[in-house]
């Protein structure tokens, strides 16, 4: 089994990013959810949110043309480590220790299936 | 701690929805170049839809359990998926993958704890 898919692992990261930030600016979003026409399109997280899941479904789109889904899907739990260290950097929450344990699990774990996609 | 099995049962479903949409998008990948018209491939709409609808039954749950309880149970999608791929798109599965996605379960339920 020959080099090992960049490309698809590249596409499939930058997808997580874009959804992370869609997730954070959506949770900024709700708090102030008015539903109504102008209280929506005012709603610039909300906006910016979905703007963000939008790209990172292009990403995500693009990436699965490259790679299988069985080796890049379990790559957005990704997205739980980018999360964790967005709201570390910009709403200041602590990272506890169990919280960096889990993030441990989930690097190693997507890091055997990068491995495990190559092997037959 | 009271737990909903309406709770439950919703977030099953929306991560059967999610993998199922996973499945639609990976098939529809295969037409889709940077460009808009091909976005509307229906199988594209459909892994879209799928998804979109996984969200709203998560949310749904949401109202009735704990994201600790839920977040979870939504892990359970990566096994969804890997089943689906090699059912369905005839992909393979092995040891490293399996054993990835149970280190990946176990620390999306450690986060969400």
């Amino acid at each position: 089994m020959a080099r090992i898919n960049i490309r698809a692992i590249l596409l499939i990261v930058v997808c997580t990013v874009f959804t992370s930030l869609g997730q954070i600016l959506w949770k900024y979003g709700v708090d102030s959810l008015e539903f109504s026409i102008i209280g929506l399109v005012s709603n610039v997280p909300l906006i910016a949110g979905f703007l963000s899941y939008g790209i990172g479904l292009i990403f995500l789109v693009t990436a699965l043309k490259y790679g299988d889904l069985s080796f890049l899907y379990p790559f957005i739990a990704l997205s739980f480590v980018w999360v964790g260290m967005m709201s570390y950097f910009l709403l200041g929450e602590p990272i506890t220790a169990l919280k960096w344990i889990a993030i441990a699990f989930i690097i190693v774990g997507v890091s055997l299936i990068g491995i495990g996609g190559h092997r037959k | 701690m009271k737990v909903s099995i309406l709770a439950i049962l919703l977030v099953l479903v929306s991560t059967f929805l999610a993998a199922f949409g996973s499945l639609y998008l990976k098939k529809g990948s295969g037409a889709f170049k940077m460009s808009i018209k091909k976005i509307l491939s229906s199988q594209l709409l459909v892994g879209i839809f799928l998804y979109a609808s996984s969200t709203i039954f998560f949310i749904w749950a949401l109202r009735m359990a704990q994201v600790s309880i839920l977040y979870p149970i939504t892990s359970l999608t990566y096994i969804w998926v890997s089943l689906l791929s090699v059912r369905v798109l005839k992909e393979k599965m092995n040891s490293y993958k399996w054993a990835g996605i149970v280190l990946i379960m176990i620390g999306v339920i450690l986060i969400t704890l």
